[in-house]
């Protein structure tokens, strides 16, 4: 199109393309068909695809997929992932599953493309297409050549795709399987307009939302029935107060600037009726047992009953998970525009085409009218599948009629994200005489994961009924094929809001059965690697436990033996393997992965430290090597830190963990030194790696613990109270009293070469932290005093912990500066060192 | 209250802007939506997880708990200031090159926290290194891939990928 300033002297660009499409599947979608790929006559290459990138670069992966299929240099290809106008409706981000399935389409397509191309070149060079080869999108044969961009000229060229096209060859890759470097970063480091959050459009309004009091819950008749009254003139002072907007339960303020929103939403006075008591979460054995569930028989192969009954040895153990969360960095943030004849919202959502149907359905209209625009989000682990933000932002921005940005707090993001859910694994079976397996009888309760987008359920748009979903059925069948099995899910609703959250239910079934066939090995005095291959059939998968144990110099060990003990520290290591089996039942199985953790810990304090991983994967076909060792490295923090310290609590009627230092995660003095061993695959499909290395984490550092201490943990996660109680023997969920001895002198320094050298306790970290804030904001005054923190529940932590705290604190020799003379201890009144 | 709406001078990546909002807003809030810079991010609005890190006369601050009232006559200094794409920063450099972030949420803080720590220590050791970077949290788990940034950014060898 000639602009004003366009040089008409210019030969125009020719104007065609090259598309490769299909069919439209949502029926109400104006845009008959759905784009996979487009190459225009400049010779550009844009990759449409439904899925989102979450921060683990598969907007790279894809590139370097589309650019090798294509022949063109990786530069070239632009990918477009999620805008609801742009890209084909391929379902949620979920699963691991971009590469390993969504990416498929998109690869034929473009194979579909080249081979079109080839062929039009055949015809134009005059020359047989085996005589022409292709590099960076230009056709050569004979001294001859033609561009794409050539090839298409001013055409406009729609092939629909075609799943039967021929595609290349592994070995004549150039592009996938060579590391990449991530094409997002230099913008990322740079600060420039990446995120939903950087989102700025001319007349936008800030908006914040005021959330009922039970926090964290979604199903009942109170959800959406609980606002009495607002009292608008709470918030009148507030500068460029814009609205206050009520439907239903939903309750948002939207203000000139973000600082007054803020304010306002804060100083909202709002009246809710009392809510109801929550089963106490304290306890989720007894809560997942009380929860109705309906069951589900998996697998029953063999007489289970008589095999257990004629066993040597029984052995019958219950496993449990906690609740926990995702944990995003980023509070959800949505910009939305509603407009009379349109809606544009900028989401960092997992599923663009789903949260569009929510957005119709909650604002009433057709989802033609809606358009949901893709930007990045702090990563997310499954929690943006439900997008509450986006959802927030359109009901504000309907209300003012101007665009609105909604940021959630971080409290509203703690308490509200749809959290991880809890999960109870019971296992019964057994031993021979001979030491084998005599029948393993496993069955698991996870409370549904649904997680409805939270202002539907708020404005009583769709009723808040507890739905339930067969989810707890991934990687429920052990990898091992012992000649008894049962193997049952009890489906049941939700207890709290609950959504994915990596390796979903995986996770806690592969915990259950890795530390149950660890504590068979050790019952048959066999060692635990050896007893696995045992029952181990895939050659892939024994293949990668053996390379797992050579890697780390794995020393056969068929009876426990107690380590000694230096300085009070025990070291230990334990194995564990899984194949990540995911998606409705039967499922699929994405990478292979298998882990030997290094513990150490501390028997006086209870303090575990996980001082070495070696994590191995089979991965298939890498896209991008250094990729998959990123998400590996990924997932082996996140799980180690779910493992040792994550657990969400609750009171009896909400969730009380609600900024980082009542759900705190591994900060980087507690990251163990890890090892990844990637085997070599390439000539086999390539394997989602979002998720593997996950799986097998806590049955690892739980069976290195065992190593350690001769010690069995069934629950997470292994902080010190739980594995002092384990020491001593206790019931490991009852809090006690501090035993004495957790005082000691203060002149000891711990020793520097003691795993817990770098470690400080929780409480300790959290009082540094609100130390310093507090130190800079008395040092800046006037400042309104810092937000006020509502002072922890001290039953939030054990008497251990603040004993650790305390004495902590005394090693740090904080009172020496911080107590005036003749004054209270800690009592304050010297600055830190700031600018200020 | 700091309920009058004021104008406040400041110095941000070299420039003065004069800012009319409220003594007491959170210095981050200006910088996000008056001055339109995307580097530092709300994290958490309690100074917690360090995803709002400027550095303020030199020192890494927390933008989201500092009020502008007290950042007059200061020299602050955001991840743009730092440098932009064609001309970075050799610590946002290091970054890239470590390919050090997943989702890149907490890399403004993870790069200014760096870039203060290398102006008072341009050669922290790899336990000062951790020790600097405490309390900013990665949820992702970049930890490995950050601090082999920051030890390429101190002039350490940084050994083969693993």
């Amino acid at each position: 199109m000639a602009t004003a300033d366009s040089h008409m002297d210019r030969a125009p660009q020719p104007s065609g393309s090259l598309s490769v499409v299909r069919p439209a599947t949502s029926g109400e979608n104006e845009a008959a068909f759905e784009t996979f790929i487009k190459i225009t006559a400049d010779g550009l290459v844009t990759a449409f695809n439904g899925h989102v990138d979450l921060g683990t670069g598969i907007r790279t992966a894809l590139g370097q997929i589309v650019a090798e299929e294509l022949d063109v240099s990786f530069a070239r290809v632009v990918v477009v992932l999620g805008d609801t106008s742009r890209v084909p409706n391929q379902g949620a981000t979920i699963a691991s599953e971009t590469i390993q399935i969504t990416a498929v389409p998109l690869r034929n397509a473009a194979a579909q493309a080249r081979h079109f191309l080839i062929a039009r070149a055949a015809q134009k060079l005059d020359l047989p297409e085996s005589e022409l080869t292709v590099e960076d999108g230009l056709v050569r044969g004979r001294n001859q050549g033609v561009s794409y961009g050539e090839l298409i000229g001013d055409d406009a060229i729609r092939l629909e795709l075609a799943d039967d096209v021929p595609v290349k060859a592994v070995e004549a890759y150039q592009i996938v399987g060579q590391s990449t470097p991530r094409v997002d970063l230099p913008a990322k480091a740079t600060g420039e307009l990446v995120y939903v959050h950087d989102v700025r459009v001319p007349g936008m309004l800030h908006g914040r939302v005021v959330r009922p009091p039970y926090a964290g819950v979604d199903a009942g008749s109170f959800v959406g029935t609980s606002l009495i009254a607002v009292d608008d003139s709470s918030v009148r002072d507030i500068p460029g107060l814009v609205a206050v907007v009520r439907i239903a339960d939903f309750v948002g303020v939207v203000a000139e600037r973000e600082e007054n929103a803020v304010k306002a939403a804060a100083q909202l006075k709002v009246t809710w009726k009392p809510t109801p008591k929550l089963p106490d979460l304290k306890d989720v054995e007894t809560a997942l047992r009380a929860n109705p569930g309906t069951p589900r028989t998996l697998l029953d192969k063999g007489d289970v009953d008589s095999a257990i009954a004629e066993a040597d040895k029984r052995i019958k153990r219950t496993y449990i998970w906690p609740y926990q969360m995702h944990g995003s960095i980023g509070p959800s943030c949505s910009v939305a525009d509603v407009q009379e004849s349109f809606v544009r919202v900028w989401s960092g959502t997992q599923n663009p085409h789903m949260l569009r149907a929510d957005l119709a359905l909650l604002l009433a209209l057709p989802e033609s009218q809606i358009d949901v625009i893709r930007m990045e989000a702090a990563g997310c682990y499954g929690r943006n599948c439900a997008d509450d933000v986006s959802a927030d932002a359109v009901l504000l921005s309907r209300a003012v009629g101007r665009p609105v940005r909604v940021q959630l707090t971080r409290e509203q993001e703690h308490a509200w994200e749809p959290k991880g859910t809890a999960q109870l694994m019971d296992v019964n079976g057994g031993l021979r005489a001979d030491g084998s397996v005599a029948a393993y009888d496993f069955a698991t309760r996870y409370p549904s994961n649904g997680a409805p987008t939270l202002a539907l359920l708020l404005t009583g748009t769709i009723p808040p009924v507890p739905a339930v979903f067969e989810m707890g059925d991934r990687t429920a069948i052990p990898p091992y094929d012992f000649d008894a099995m049962r193997i049952i899910a009890h489906d049941m609703p939700p207890i709290v809001r609950a959504s994915w959250l990596r390796g979903v239910s995986a996770l806690p079934n592969t915990f259950a059965h890795e530390s149950y066939i660890d504590e068979l090995a050790t019952e048959a005095g066999v060692d635990p690697i050896e007893y696995r291959l045992r029952y181990l059939k895939n050659s892939r998968a024994t293949d990668l436990v053996k390379a797992v144990a050579k890697r780390a110099d794995w020393i056969p060990r068929p009876v426990w033996k107690e380590p000694e003990a230096e300085g009070g520290v025990v070291r230990g290591r334990g194995f564990a393997y899984a194949l990540y089996v995911h998606s409705k039942f039967p499922g699929y199985g994405a990478a292979w992965s298998a882990w030997i953790a290094d513990v150490a810990v501390n028997t006086s304090t209870g303090d575990v430290s996980v001082t070495r991983v070696v994590a191995g994967q089979d991965s298939g076909l890498m896209i991008n090597p250094d990729g998959v060792r990123h998400q590996i490295h990924g997932n082996v923090i996140q799980s180690t830190s779910r493992a040792l310290m994550e657990e969400v609590s609750f009171d009896r009627a909400a969730v009380t963990s609600r900024e980082w230092g009542a759900y705190p995660i591994i900060t980087f003095p507690d990251i163990p030194k890890i090892d990844v061993l990637m085997l070599p695959r390439q000539d086999q499909p390539p394997l989602g790696v979002g998720e593997s290395a996950s799986v097998p984490s806590a049955a690892a550092i739980a069976n290195a613990i065992f190593d350690a201490t001769g010690v069995r943990f069934r629950e997470l996660p292994f902080t010190p109270d739980r594995i002092l109680a384990g020491l001593r023997g206790d019931k490991p969920t009852q809090q006690r009293a501090l035993p004495n001895e957790a005082f000691k002198p203060q002149e000891q320094r711990p020793d520097t070469r003691s795993p817990f050298f770098k470690r400080r306790s929780t409480l300790a970290s959290i009082t540094a932290v609100c130390t310093a804030v507090i130190g800079i904001a008395a040092a800046v005054l006037p400042w309104r005093s810092i937000a006020p923190i509502a002072r922890p529940d001290a039953s939030t932590y054990s008497a251990t912990t603040i004993a650790r705290g305390q004495q902590l604190a005394a090693i740090g020799n904080c009172a020496v500066c911080h107590t005036k003379a003749n004054g209270i201890v800690n009592a304050g009144g010297h600055a830190l060192e700031t600018p200020f | 209250m700091g309920m009058t709406q004021t104008t406040i001078r400041l110095t941000v990546n070299g420039r003065i802007h004069d800012i009319d909002a409220a003594p007491d807003t959170a210095l981050l809030y200006v910088l996000r939506n008056d001055l339109e810079l995307n580097g530092p991010k709300f994290g958490c609005g309690l100074g917690e997880c360090g995803a709002c890190a400027v550095i303020i006369d030199g020192m890494a601050a927390r933008s989201c708990v500092i009020p502008i009232s007290g950042c007059v006559q200061r020299n602050i200094v955001t991840l743009e200031g730092l440098g932009s794409r064609g001309n970075t920063d050799p610590v946002q450099d290091a970054f890239i090159e470590e390919q050090a972030a997943q989702c890149g949420y907490c890399l403004n803080g993870m790069i200014m926290t760096t870039k203060a720590l290398l102006m008072r220590n341009p050669r922290p050791s790899e336990t000062e290194v951790l020790e600097a970077l405490r309390y900013n949290l990665c949820r992702c788990g970049a930890h490995v891939e950050i601090l082999r940034a920051v030890m390429r950014a101190a002039g350490h060898p940084v050994e083969a990928r693993n």
